[in-house]
């Protein structure tokens, strides 16, 4: 096939997912969180932060989750990030974690959630290595370390 | 709850309208622009979120730069 008629590949809507340690990475300063977060939302992509994060990210404690609660608020109400597993999620988190030998459920459930319908995704994290790893037969996302 | 409504008037360019009306749906020209408003708005809102934390944290234009690269190619933008 010639060069002029080869299809082009189409741009895909911009998805970022965060874990809690991209969630604390932004509340905390990282320049890399909010240069990724920005690119997306300048790209009318969105923004999805799963629930069971928030196991990892909040204590429960007003005054300690204060930063995190505040962000996370801001978040909520404009673009509605937080994101409810459901059963095909957690199913699909369920086989990415018996294919990577994982036993963390909370990141076999942030890698199902940026799988979601196959398009590409970023998946902000601080510790890349397990999602990394639970990713692997999903090359569409891609693992940054923020 | 039904929220108040405020009748407007604005301007806005001839195509454009032509193309809204084309495809706005069953809430019309009105339910179409407050859509594409409250979506506006949204990323006005976390774009000033993100502006906050750099002023309070600094910003760094290399790294933004570096992003930039590899978000396009990730999502195979301009």
């Amino acid at each position: 096939m010639s060069r002029k008629h080869r299809p082009r590949p189409r741009a895909a809507l911009p998805r970022c997912v965060l874990d809690s340690g991209g969630l604390t990475a932004l509340v905390g300063g990282s320049h890399r969180a909010r240069a990724w977060l920005r690119w997306v939302v300048e790209h009318e992509g969105s923004i999805q932060v799963p629930t069971p994060i928030l196991v990892e990210s909040t204590t429960g404690d007003g005054a300690r989750d204060a930063e995190v609660n505040r962000v996370l608020g801001i978040l909520e109400r404009v673009a509605a990030v937080l994101q409810i597993a459901d059963e095909i999620t957690a199913r699909r988190a369920g086989r990415l974690r018996l294919l990577a030998g994982s036993d963390d459920g909370i990141d076999a459930l942030v890698a199902a959630a940026a799988v979601a319908n196959g398009s590409p995704a970023v998946v902000l994290t601080s510790d890349p290595d397990d999602l990394e790893r639970l990713l692997v037969p999903e090359p569409q996302v891609h693992v940054r370390k923020v | 709850m039904k929220l108040p409504m405020e009748r407007v008037t604005a301007t806005i360019d001839r195509r454009i309208l032509t193309r809204i009306r084309r495809l706005a749906g069953p809430r019309g020209v009105s339910g179409f622009l407050a859509v594409a408003a409250q979506e506006r708005l949204a990323r006005l809102e976390l774009l000033g979120l993100l502006d906050e934390l750099d002023a309070k944290h600094g910003a760094s234009s290399e790294v933004r730069a570096e992003v930039a690269r590899d978000a396009r190619r990730i999502f195979r933008r301009r």
